[in-house]
């Protein structure tokens, strides 16, 4: 058959509502649209007229998955403005704070989401079905995550202890102690999680990516560094809108983000691997090679497996900042209204989470701007899928619309996160 | 009532800036001052596999959730799931989380499930964002403790 449509109204296991539409012309890929109808959110504009204190609890509303990365880099650009610097222990304890995200984040799209399209399962429950440990283990280590998130975010979902400057209440050493024991078990399914990821069959496919992640000279990246990429990029996060801009496409309630106006980007977890790859500890470097996991990679489906990798590292990173900290003398430092405009990048579980304030002098927001990982890589999974289909036209049609939504999953889409905004025009006679 | 060996916990699950959807969640509150203190309850706001942690330390379980399969709305349906499977579009579907059904569907598999597990739907009409029901609760609540009750006994 020459032409044919492949269509997928509700793309399942992905965050949101989402489909998909592939038209094949004459043998060849005419069109590609990865829909997101998921209505639009507007927390741009109601962030505005809001006291900045307030900004981080309701960032944190944007997503229930990842609203840990959206306090973040949201109180780093309002402490931008202010130009207070938290001391080293604060930092430690965001970094901690993000590595339960990562943890809770990466292990639900492993197992629930992404490992049963490589076993050939319909959901999870399949694989619960024949894998009963392997469900098992893998709520346990996510379970480590929500002990993090729980114990220092105040709660697992939507976290309330995060402000700007610190923590409203910093958890007692012997409360970490606890978290610490549970961490050590979960490192240990982290690394069955990479040795099980790196088993499954992945199709051969790979593209000339422009990886962007963030890139710090002493640490994987999670709270601060330049945006780099492997193309030549380094930039400081508030020259990020010189480089990068947003549009709206018919077809999308979530803008798409493009770099120098027509470059298609990818950010996410195989972009930070393959720029921050020397920054892990020698041990996970050391697995990462006996499960041929080296970078650079390419084949965007192996996405799996370094989501497993930044897992492992994430419990890893945890251990590290309880064994190390020290209470500091004060939950947070002091802030005062300053007018001014800031910038605050981070690392998302899905990759660099963009944020902009603009502020008066009484500390009322006047503007914001939020460019969501999903917003930055849509380009770059209608580009896959083009790609991708164009390479495996001759598959039964069944087994390609599977595929192509195994390519959608590739990059973990937050679509709720990404319909943030959506320019409305008034037309009137 | 209640025997020593059975530890009871009713979940009101749901989000309570979701109108009807907030039934669950309002109706647990209720409940918490109106049941006897030997029956714990719990909110949860999200669904999906945290239940498997919610409810790991009981072996009788009460789910109060909004659902919407046509009928009026503050209708009451009992599901023993120890004896019945939900039906599958009438609780809250979700493409990124695991609804109720699902749930229990993946508790069975790993041999999760409480002893004995009964849901509760109480039906909704308006699932839009905003607070309140469409309506009245006390009138539902009364209804939902009687056949509390008469499980716990």
């Amino acid at each position: 058959m020459k032409n044919k449509t492949i269509k997928v109204d509700y793309l399942a296991r992905v965050e949101g509502e989402g489909s998909l539409l592939v038209k094949i012309k004459n043998n060849k890929v005419s069109e590609v649209e990865f829909k997101i109808f998921e209505p639009p959110r507007f927390f741009e504009a109601f962030l505005r007229g809001r006291h900045f204190t307030e900004v981080p609890d309701i960032t944190a509303r944007i997503c229930g998955i990842c609203p840990v990365a959206y306090q973040m880099s949201s109180i780093h650009a309002l402490e931008n403005i202010l130009q207070v610097k938290p001391d080293r222990q604060i930092r430690e304890l965001r970094r901690l704070l993000y590595c339960g995200e990562w943890i809770e984040s990466h292990v639900l799209h492993i197992y629930m989401l992404h490992a049963p399209d490589f076993l050939g399962y319909e959901d999870a429950i399949q694989l619960a079905g024949t894998s009963p440990e392997i469900v098992n283990k893998a709520l346990q280590l996510k379970k480590a995550g929500n002990d993090i998130v729980n114990l220092l975010g105040g709660r697992e979902i939507h976290p309330i202890n995060v402000r700007v400057g610190g923590f409203y209440k910093i958890p007692s050493k012997q409360e970490f102690n606890k978290l610490a024991e549970k961490l050590k078990r979960a490192q240990d399914i982290a690394i069955e999680t990479v040795r099980l990821t790196s088993s499954f069959t992945f199709p051969e496919f790979e593209q000339d990516y422009e990886f962007v992640a963030l890139k710090h000279p002493e640490e994987y990246p999670f709270n601060e560094g330049k945006l780099v990429s492997n193309k030549g990029l380094n930039i400081t996060v508030n020259e990020y809108e010189n480089y990068f801009r947003e549009e709206h496409v018919r077809h999308s309630n979530a803008l798409q983000s493009t770099k120098n106006n027509d470059g298609i980007y990818f950010v996410g977890p195989l972009a930070r691997y393959n720029l921050n790859f020397d920054k892990l500890p020698d041990s996970i470097k050391e697995l990462a090679k006996e499960v041929n996991m080296l970078p650079p990679c390419n084949n965007p489906f192996k996405s799996i497996m370094v989501r497993a990798i930044e897992t492992l590292y994430a419990c890893q990173e945890a251990q590290r900042i309880i064994e190390q900290f020290e209470m500091p003398e004060k939950p947070f430092v002091d802030t005062q209204p300053r007018e001014g405009t800031g910038y605050g990048c981070t690392e998302a579980p899905r990759g660099i989470l963009y944020h902009k304030y603009r502020m008066d002098a009484n500390g009322i927001v006047q503007e914001a701007k939020i460019v969501p990982p999903t917003s930055q890589n849509q380009k770059q999974i209608e580009s896959d899928l083009f790609s991708f289909v164009s390479k495996n036209i001759n598959l039964p049609t069944d087994e390609l619309t599977w595929k192509c939504e195994q390519t959608v999953r590739n990059y973990d889409p937050c679509i709720s996160c990404a319909t943030h905004f959506l320019k409305l025009n008034f037309v009137r006679e | 009532m209640c025997d020593s060996k059975t530890n009871y916990l009713v979940i009101g699950i749901g989000n309570e800036f979701r109108s009807d959807d907030s039934i669950g969640i309002l109706m647990s509150r209720m409940l918490r001052q109106k049941l006897p203190a030997t029956i714990k309850v719990a909110e949860c706001n999200g669904g999906g596999v945290e239940l498997l942690e919610i409810w790991k330390d009981y072996n009788s379980v009460f789910i109060i959730d909004a659902a919407s399969s046509g009928k009026a709305p503050g209708t009451i349906s009992r599901f023993d799931l120890n004896k019945e499977t939900l039906p599958q579009n009438a609780f809250n579907y979700s493409s990124h989380s695991f609804s109720i059904s699902e749930t229990v569907k993946l508790a069975r598999k790993l041999n999760r499930l409480p002893t004995r597990l009964i849901i509760y739907g109480i039906e909704g009409k308006i699932f839009e964002q905003g607070t309140g029901l469409s309506y009245n609760l006390e009138s539902v609540c009364d209804a939902l403790l009687k056949n509390l009750l008469t499980d716990i006994q």
